[in-house]
This record gives structure tokens, C-alpha cells and sequence, in this order.
């Protein structure tokens, strides 16, 4: 045994320990999504960040308006037949759900004239906005990686992101992760 | 002491046994350690990571291309299984001047029956587009074709329009062909790329391998380059509307040059039917030493009116259009010349009516050496001065509160941001905040005393014999080298324990929340101050014991591994004195959730347990005292201390009096061990007047808590305040009054209020077992600059001591707060201004100065 050899273990033994902390660090840094900028827990992405968007009639909404209830973001487009495909079960989410307990929200990565002729033919009882670039930012930040859509966030009643689903959202996953959080047994 | 002669008996072994040495078997051992950390480190590294299902979109849809011929260009993609692409949403358009690409030829598709769209027309494993190619007769052989395209998945995913660019070589044109000058009006719409001022194409061409065969001729087929797609780049989102929108980083190109050793020259160029906002454009810099940007102006912009403004809203903005510049001055402290990264950000829209999201440039630059240097003062944001033509920012009153807390971290520092989270987060956080050296320097304290202990401090110099190993006399510094290695090995195991301890934790924070899961703790931690005041005794298993003590009689003394080894081994038999501490050092790091924390923390101990070793390795021996009854001492007084933790873990949750019930206790059962109750000797020495001394001060303090408690003091700080009406009211009246709410109603209620005579609120969360809550009430809130700054609000508070129903609702429910302290404020209009909560203790100036700050 000589010192080199002594020395080699010990370096190893450090670097592993000192490798575990920061790894352990970032990755659950990363799990939390946050961002430079936002350090105080409030505003990483872990929680329903501040949006302000306008709905097709141009009034603009911002997200305190959802404050104290389950939130259910998903980013459309009247181009995305996914999309389309998975609307009935948020119109029936959010006629099941009181509205003073859940909001799904729909933000669609579109053109105005689009969306307003699709509601136009399609009646929809949850709140529409009107995403932009940002918009899109934003869902990248919440977890969607590929920026494609449809992209579900749920948000719990204190502001909390609970789950995220990249591409079609189906009724078990509704039942399962969102009717828990109104305090419904699922199932 | 029955432990005691155990581990004698043990030595005796171990000294019988370093009389003859063995043959080594260190190898299993130093391959038992190694396979231990490389598990710890997998266990911890073994993240559930949940894999995205869905792919990139420039994974599931793979572009490439080649020349087909000398007027045509081959475009074609590799679908990914499970993935498929809309024909008709394919355009092509080449990208270079000179080159005009006609109608692109797709082949037949695959019909799919989309229960919205109806028909559409997909492809399926590949999509092959041939583009018939015209150039001019100098356009040269390279075309750069951006492709757009879109496609989905099976599994129910969209992704928005894509644009891909790639360059392709075409073959020289067989002679002079009279081709008149191509002009296309998509490519007059090009931002004016002139090759002195976008550098990146020429570069292309120029590493671009040449094909050697230039003079092709009919038949051979032509050499094409490999496609060199910029997916990074190229890949844009069009948001799902028609496609002439040019990518950001066409539609504004930026310039940054160095002009002179002090100044930078910087330019944009707009394209056509795109403009950037003045008001948008900021320069900072970045890895500059010594280096500021001077105050600069930007060039008097256009006033356009009812235009679509960055956050959405319409009215006038200073936008640019065309070509613009700036010089900007630098202030350099260092003559040296030095590298700096410039970062612009700016931002701008389209006419159309779509605005693109903020850009952010890095340039780096060199700066030459500097003529003049200037002292630089505090960093500050780089200063615009606006033209007299700009407009004042006459931003709608709903965006500056909401601006105002990104631009805060500029204006007030660190401050808001250093851990003032919550009540339980303080403790960690100041740790965190007095620095990892703090943590270390505390936790070494603690490793010393634990030194100290009847059952390690005894066992000192036979250690010290051991690792030295038999043999000739070795000098004084092998002695210390191997003690060294020792400590260090031991420290370095014990930090790995903290490591997990802190990673373990971290996922458990919300756990620590629960009251419940706090009482049980709190238990935990008497449980182990009982084993420390000798009731029972907590330490590992004898087997275990046993083998690892077994393990290390293996290994052959005088050596550094084997000291090595001694030590990392030391540190898993932990003895009845020993465990229980680590056991609370543990918990405390596991609590707090930091795995950076719990490597130092750790390490510090293991340090300090070992430095009285070290001391006798170097002979510096004599300075330690001899054991003696004293260490039993020892043993009490981390007791105490984990007492200590277990009130302050629960003291949160019980009511104050019961707090100060239980403080009073332990204070005064310390002041009686002290000695405070029995009579001093005659000839008693020094130190046992001083330990009488300090015995009486605690038996003194501890019942004055029990005196408070009993009269319903709610103060731990100072519990006999409630007890003085006159010196306690005078204190209280001093401040502003609160109202107190109790409900959401209330709350409602008096917001709506406020707002009808257009006054802004402000709602203090408080409770009695709340520190920071009563530290704002008593250095904060009696100041009269405070006094006077709350004059402007509606002051509501709300007690939630008793935690219910009611007020969770309030706090939780409503507001997302885990618990006080926490000052909410309302503007005059009854909103509530976010990025104005306060979370944690404030001083008076600063408080005074937040609240002028919400209310002008």
C-alpha cells in the first residue's frame, strides 16, 4: 500500500461525496424547474405563474382572477386535432367541478380570427385566452419540452403545479390526479 | 463503562495483534468502501427522471437534402414510426439571393381520416419534396432552402409549424445561359444580408468542401454536400399562422463591434415590416472586471400610434424601424486589455400585429488596452437617456406593480431574496446564511465536545498507538500524516452520511409541516437526550459492532491506508455517546433538506472529532486535559441540547405558554445539574463557582418563564411582558393599531371597504408562537417612521395562533401561505399586489421604505 494509493481513495471518496451533493443538488433543482431569475419559492415554475392574457374579445384576464382554485392550463390550437379531441372531457371536467373550485383554462397558440370562429361553432364553457410567443415560453418552462401540443398543467387550490402532461390528456388521468385535488375520491 | 472495557479488551487485541504483522488484506476492505460509495452514489444518482414520451420535433421529423440535377434540389425528411407529417402544410423558399425556388413537387400521399379536419393527406416514414431550382447567372452554387413543415404523433401530440434550414451545393451551370437576373419579390423582402455584415454564410461556403469535379458534365451525378441543417437556429415555432413571419434572429440582426478602446459600436438591422421597441432595448454586460457601459443614447425613434404594445395592450410606442446604431462608451477601471460579454436584450413585433418574444444576445468581445481608466462606483444598470422625441412610459397601471418586483432585485440587492422564507427555513437559512464556513465551524464545535465524551476522549492516545503501528520510532510528522489520514477518512465518511441524510430529507420537506410528524420528532430527540443522560444507551448493534471492529484490527498499523481505513470504519461504530448526537445532526440536516449543508456539516464534525487526535499526533498532547468525571458532563450537556431541539421543533405548535412551561423546565433542571441548588465548599475552586454561577442565572431565567407562563405571558423572549401593563402597553399603544379579521368575509369585507375610499390595505399575519411576528411587533412596527408610513394603509391583521378551520382557509386557502410571518398589501383598488409580500422579519428602514414604495 502506498500513499499514492491512499491518496487515490480518498480523493475518490471525496469527489463521489462532493459529485453526490451537487448532482443531488441539481437534480432537484431541475425537478423543480427553476428558473435564474426566479429564487424565491413563489415564483419558480413550480407554482401558477403570473399570466395576463387577452380572451378573443380582447379583455385581458390575468391568473389572480384563479386564485384559491384547482387550475387546469391547457395550451391548444384550432389546428390540433389531439387537442380538439380532448376538449369534451375539460367541458365536462368543468361542469362537473364548480367553478368556484376548478378553472380549466385553454390557451390557444393561435390567431384570433381562428379561434374566435371555432368558438363561434363550438361552444366551450371554460375560459379561452389567446396565448402568444411568451405563452409559449412559459410552456416550456412548465414542462413542455418539445412545444407541442396540447400541454396539460394542473395547479392546486394554494398555486402549487401538481402534474404535467405533454400530447392528449385522457379521462383516467383526469379522474385520477385532477378529482383528487377537489377533495373527489377517485374512482 | 461496561462499553468501556469492551473496546479495552478490544485494543488489547489490537496491540497484540500489531506486534505481529500480517499479511494485508486492505484489498477487500478498500473494495467494500469503494463498492459502498459507488452505490451510495447510485442510489442518490438513480433519479426516476420520467422520460418524455414524445420526441423533439426535430428527432421525429429528420431533414436532409441533396441536389438533384443542376436545377432541382431534393428536400427529404425520416419520419420517426408513430409519427406523420401534413403534405399540405409543406412551403419552401430559398433563403439566398439569386435563387428563386418554384412549385415543389410532392409525391402521393397516404389519405387519413382526422375526425375534424376530415381528409388530409399525410406521409408516413418519408416525405420527399423536389424543388426545381432557378439562378441567376452569378448566384453561385450554394442555396440555402428553408423548409417549413408540420406533423404529429400518433399518440396525440402536435407539434406547431417547424422551419428548417439546410444548404445545398448545386452544380456550376453547364455555360454562360443568358438566365436573366432573378428578381423575386420574396427575396426583396429579405433583410438586406450583405456579406461584410453577416459573416456566417460566406464562412459556410468558405469551409464548404469544393466540389473537385467543378466541370461536371452530363450524367455524373453531382456531389452534394452534406445537408448542413442548423436545427438550433433555424427552428422556429410560426404559432400556427401563415408563414412569412421571419424568425427572430432574421427579422432583427444585431451588430456589436469594439469601435475604440472605450467605446462599442452597435447596430441593428431591422427587416422590412418589422420594428423593435425602443423602450425594450437593454445592454448589460457580462464576466466584465473592471468594465461599466457608460450612459448612451439611443437614436430618436419613430411615434407610432395604436400599435400592439409587448404586453398585449394597444396604444402609442417608440418603435424603430430600418437600420439602427448606438456607440456606447465604456468605463474601464483596468488598463489591461480584457474580454467582456455583452448582452442585449430587445424586442419587437411584426406589422401583421404579432410580437415576438424578448431576444437575448451574448456577444463576446475583445477590449484592447485602455487609455484612460476611471474609478467605477457601485455596479448600476447601464443608464438610457431617451431622445426628446420618445414617449414617456405611460404604461397602464396594471403592469408596474407586477414590473416592479423583476426589477427589485437590480434596485434593493440581495435582501429579498436572502432565505427569509418562513419560520422553520429561517434556521436553516441562517445557516445557509452565515456562509457553509459557519455550518463547519459550528458543527466542529460540536465534533470537539463530542471529543470530549466518556467513551471517545479516553480512547485518544491508545488510538493514537495504534495508528502509529509497531516498529522503530517514526518521527513526529509520519505520526501526524497518518493521524491525518485517519481524521480525514473518518470526517469524509461521516459528510457522506450527511449527504444522504440531506438528499433523504429533501424530498420530505412538506412532511416536516405536519404537527403531527414534528411531535414525533420532538419524541425522537428526547428519546436520544435520555440515552445522553445515561438511562439506557443507544449505539449499533454488538454484532455489527464487532465486525467492523474486527474489520479494522485487519488492517496493519503505520500505514496510510491502513489508517485510512481505520478511520472510515471508526466513524460506522458509533458508541452509545456518539449516536445519539449524530443521530439529531442527522435529523436537523434532513429537516432542512440541503445535501450541500449536510456535506460540510458533517464534515466539520468528523474534523472536529478527530482534532484531539491530531493534537496528541503532534504532541501537542499535553495541552489536553485528562479524562476524568468531568466527561460525564459532557454527555449532559448534549443532552440538553437535544432537548433544546425538541422544544423548538414543537414550540411552533403548542400555545405559548405551554412553550414557556417547558423552556422554564429545562432551564431550571440544567441550572440544578449545574449546581445552582447545592451548597459551595468552603475551599470550593474557580470553576465551580463559575458553574454555580451560571447554574443560578438559568435556574433565575427558567423561572421566570415558569412565572410568565403561568400568568399568561405569551413571550419567550421576555415573559414577564405581559405582566407590566404600564412598560408593555406603552410599548404596544406606541405602534399603529391593527383590526383584527378572523374569515375570508372579514377579510372581503374590509378590502371592499378600503376600496371605497380608495385606500390601500395592508393584512398582517400573526401568532404567538410566531418569533418574527413579535420581533416586527417590537422593533419594527413602534418605529416612527413606520408609524408613519402605515398611516396611508387600512391596517388589518389576523391572529391565527389557534390555526382552525377559519384560518387556514384565510392563510392556506386563500393565500397560499404556509403559515406567519407574512404582510400582504392591497392597492387602493382592493387587488392584491403580489410581488409586495413580505415573508419574514423586516427592520424598521426597510420596512418603512417597502411600504412608501407600495403606496407613494
Amino acid at each position: 500500500m502506498n500513499p499514492a494509493k491512499v491518496l487515490l481513495v480518498t480523493i475518490l471518496a471525496g469527489t463521489l461525496s462532493i459529485g453526490i451533493a451537487l448532482f443531488g443538488e441539481r437534480w432537484l433543482a431541475d425537478q423543480d424547474l427553476s428558473t435564474k431569475v426566479a429564487r424565491h419559492r413563489g415564483d419558480s415554475m413550480n407554482s401558477l405563474p403570473d399570466i395576463r392574457l387577452p380572451d378573443p374579445d380582447g379583455r385581458e384576464v390575468a391568473s389572480a382572477n384563479w386564485a384559491g382554485k384547482v387550475v387546469v392550463l391547457n395550451y391548444w390550437a384550432t389546428w390540433c386535432s389531439p387537442c380538439l379531441r380532448e376538449m369534451p372531457m375539460l367541458v365536462q371536467l368543468q361542469e362537473s367541478a364548480n367553478t368556484g373550485r376548478l378553472q380549466v383554462v385553454g390557451i390557444a397558440i393561435d390567431d384570433g380570427e381562428s379561434v374566435r370562429q371555432f368558438l363561434q361553432e363550438q361552444s366551450v364553457n371554460y375560459q379561452i385566452l389567446l396565448g402568444n410567443a411568451d405563452s409559449v415560453e412559459l410552456s416550456k418552462r412548465l414542462g413542455n419540452r418539445t412545444s407541442g401540443l396540447p400541454f396539460t398543467v394542473v395547479f392546486d387550490r394554494v398555486g402549487r403545479r401538481i402534474f404535467s402532461q405533454t400530447g392528449e390528456i385522457s379521462a383516467a388521468q383526469i379522474r385520477d390526479r385532477v378529482l383528487p385535488l377537489l377533495g373527489i375520491e377517485a374512482g | 463503562m461496561y462499553n468501556n472495557k469492551r473496546v479495552i479488551s478490544g485494543q488489547q487485541t489490537w496491540a497484540a495483534r500489531a506486534l505481529w504483522p500480517h499479511p494485508l488484506h486492505s484489498a477487500k476492505p478498500i473494495a467494500v468502501m469503494l463498492a459502498s460509495f459507488l452505490l451510495t452514489g447510485l442510489l442518490a444518482l438513480s433519479t426516476a427522471v420520467a422520460e418524455d414520451e414524445f420526441l423533439q420535433p426535430d428527432q421525429a421529423f429528420r431533414i436532409s437534402g441533396a441536389a438533384d440535377g443542376r436545377d432541382a434540389v431534393v428536400v427529404s425528411w425520416d419520419i420517426e414510426p408513430g409519427y406523420y407529417m401534413y403534405k399540405s402544410k409543406f412551403r419552401f423558399s430559398s433563403e439566398t439571393p439569386g435563387f428563386e425556388v418554384t412549385a415543389a413537387q410532392l409525391p402521393d400521399a397516404l389519405t387519413k381520416n382526422d375526425e375534424f379536419f376530415g381528409e388530409v393527406q399525410i406521409f408516413r416514414e418519408q416525405a420527399r419534396a423536389r424543388l426545381p431550382v432557378e439562378r441567376s447567372a452569378d448566384a453561385g452554387n450554394i442555396v440555402e432552402i428553408e423548409a417549413t413543415s408540420q406533423g404529429c404523433a400518433d399518440a396525440g401530440l402536435c407539434y406547431p409549424p417547424q422551419k428548417q434550414k439546410i444548404l445545398l451545393e448545386l452544380p456550376k451551370l453547364a455555360a454562360a445561359s443568358p438566365s436573366s437576373r432573378v428578381t423575386d419579390p420574396a427575396l426583396e423582402q429579405q433583410s438586406p444580408a450583405t456579406p461584410a455584415a453577416d459573416p456566417m454564410p460566406p464562412q459556410r461556403l468558405a469551409d464548404a468542401d469544393p466540389s473537385p469535379d467543378a466541370a461536371d458534365t452530363d450524367g455524373a451525378k453531382p456531389k452534394g454536400l452534406a445537408a448542413l441543417a442548423r436545427p438550433g437556429a433555424s427552428q422556429s415555432l410560426g404559432l400556427g399562422l401563415e408563414d412569412d413571419i421571419l424568425p427572430a434572429e432574421e427579422a432583427f440582426r444585431f451588430f456589436a463591434e469594439v469601435a475604440a478602446e472605450d467605446a462599442l459600436s452597435l447596430s441593428w438591422q431591422i427587416a422590412p415590416k418589422t420594428y423593435l421597441y425602443q423602450e425594450k432595448i437593454e445592454l448589460s454586460l457580462e464576466d466584465a472586471d473592471g468594465v461599466q457601459l457608460g450612459s448612451f443614447e439611443l437614436p430618436p425613434a419613430e411615434i407610432k400610434a395604436d400599435t400592439v404594445r409587448p404586453d398585449g395592450s394597444i396604444g402609442d410606442v417608440a418603435i424603430y424601424h430600418g437600420e439602427i446604431g448606438v456607440s456606447v462608451p465604456l468605463l474601464r477601471a483596468v488598463a489591461d486589455p480584457t474580454e467582456v460579454t455583452l448582452v442585449a436584450k430587445f424586442q419587437g413585433c411584426a406589422e401583421r400585429g404579432i410580437c415576438y418574444p424578448p431576444v437575448t444576445e451574448r456577444v463576446a468581445l475583445e477590449l484592447p488596452t485602455a487609455i484612460r481608466t476611471v474609478a467605477l462606483t457601485e455596479p448600476a444598470p447601464a443608464t438610457k437617456a431617451m431622445t426628446a422625441s420618445s414617449l414617456p412610459s405611460t404604461a397602464a397601471p396594471i403592469a408596474t406593480p407586477a414590473a416592479a418586483p423583476i426589477a427589485r432585485p437590480i434596485a434593493t440587492g440581495a435582501t429579498e431574496s436572502g432565505g427569509r422564507v418562513s419560520e422553520q427555513d429561517q434556521i436553516a437559512a441562517r445557516l445557509a446564511s452565515t456562509g457553509i464556513f459557519g455550518a463547519v465551524a459550528i458543527f466542529f464545535g460540536l465534533g470537539l465536545l463530542l471529543a470530549f465524551t466518556p467513551c471517545v476522549f479516553p480512547m485518544i492516545p491508545i488510538l493514537s498507538g495504534i495508528i502509529a503501528g509497531q516498529g522503530d520510532r517514526i518521527t513526529t510528522r509520519k505520526a501526524f500524516m497518518l493521524s491525518l489520514a485517519y481524521v480525514l477518512a473518518m470526517a469524509l465518511t461521516y459528510a457522506v452520511v450527511g449527504v444522504i441524510a440531506g438528499l433523504f430529507g429533501a424530498n420530505l420537506q412538506a412532511t416536516f409541516q405536519n404537527p403531527w410528524v414534528l411531535t414525533v420528532f420532538a419524541a425522537v430527540f428526547v428519546a436520544l437526550a435520555m440515552s445522553m443522560f445515561g438511562f439506557y444507551d443507544l449505539q449499533l448493534p454488538s454484532s455489527v459492532q464487532t465486525k467492523l471492529t474486527e474489520l479494522s484490527n485487519k488492517q496493519q498499523g503505520g500505514t496510510l491506508a491502513g489508517a485510512a481505513i481505520m478511520g472510515a470504519l471508526s466513524a460506522l461504530i458509533v458508541g452509545p455517546c456518539v449516536a445519539p448526537p449524530l443521530m439529531g445532526a442527522l435529523i436537523f440536516i434532513g429537516q432542512s433538506g440541503d445535501a450541500v449543508l449536510g456535506f460540510f456539516a458533517l464534515l466539520g464534525l468528523g474534523l472536529g472529532m478527530g482534532a484531539p487526535l491530531l493534537a496528541i499526533g503532534t504532541s501537542a498532547g499535553n495541552l489536553l486535559p485528562r479524562a476524568g468525571a468531568w466527561m460525564d458532563a459532557v454527555k449532559a450537556v448534549f443532552g440538553v441540547l437535544l432537548l433544546a431541539v425538541a422544544v423548538l421543533l414543537v414550540e411552533r405548535i403548542l400555545p405559548a405558554a405551554v412553550a414557556m412551561l417547558l423552556w422554564g423546565l429545562l432551564l431550571i433542571s440544567s441550572g440544578v445539574y449545574l449546581g445552582a441548588l447545592t451548597a459551595l465548599d468552603a475551599e470550593a475552586g474557580g470553576w465551580r463557582k463559575l458553574w454555580k454561577s451560571l447554574g443560578v442565572a438559568l435556574l433565575v431565567y427558567g423561572t421566570l418563564m415558569l412565572v410568565g407562563a403561568a400568568a399568561g405571558g405569551k413571550d419567550t423572549l421576555q415573559p414577564l411582558r405581559g405582566l407590566t401593563p404600564a412598560g408593555g402597553g406603552g410599548a404596544i399603544a406606541a405602534h399603529a393599531e391593527f383590526k383584527r379579521i378572523k374569515s375570508v368575509d372579514d377579510l372581503d369585507r374590509e378590502v371592499a371597504a378600503a376600496a371605497s375610499i380608495g385606500k390601500p390595505v395592508m393584512l398582517d399575519f400573526y401568532a404567538d408562537w410566531c418569533v418574527s411576528c413579535k420581533e416586527m411587533e417590537r422593533y419594527t412596527f413602534p418605529e416612527p417612521e413606520v408609524v408613519a408610513a402605515m398611516e396611508r394603509f387600512v391596517l388589518l391583521q389576523a391572529d391565527v395562533t389557534a390555526n382552525d378551520a377559519t384560518d387556514k382557509a384565510l392563510m392556506q386557502e386563500r393565500f397560499g401561505l404556509p403559515g406567519p410571518p407574512a404582510m400582504l398589501f392591497f392597492d387602493g383598488e382592493g387587488k392584491e399586489l403580489r410581488g409586495y409580500r413580505l415573508v419574514g422579519f423586516v427592520p424598521a428602514a426597510e420596512f418603512a421604505a417597502h411600504l412608501r414604495e407600495v403606496a407613494p
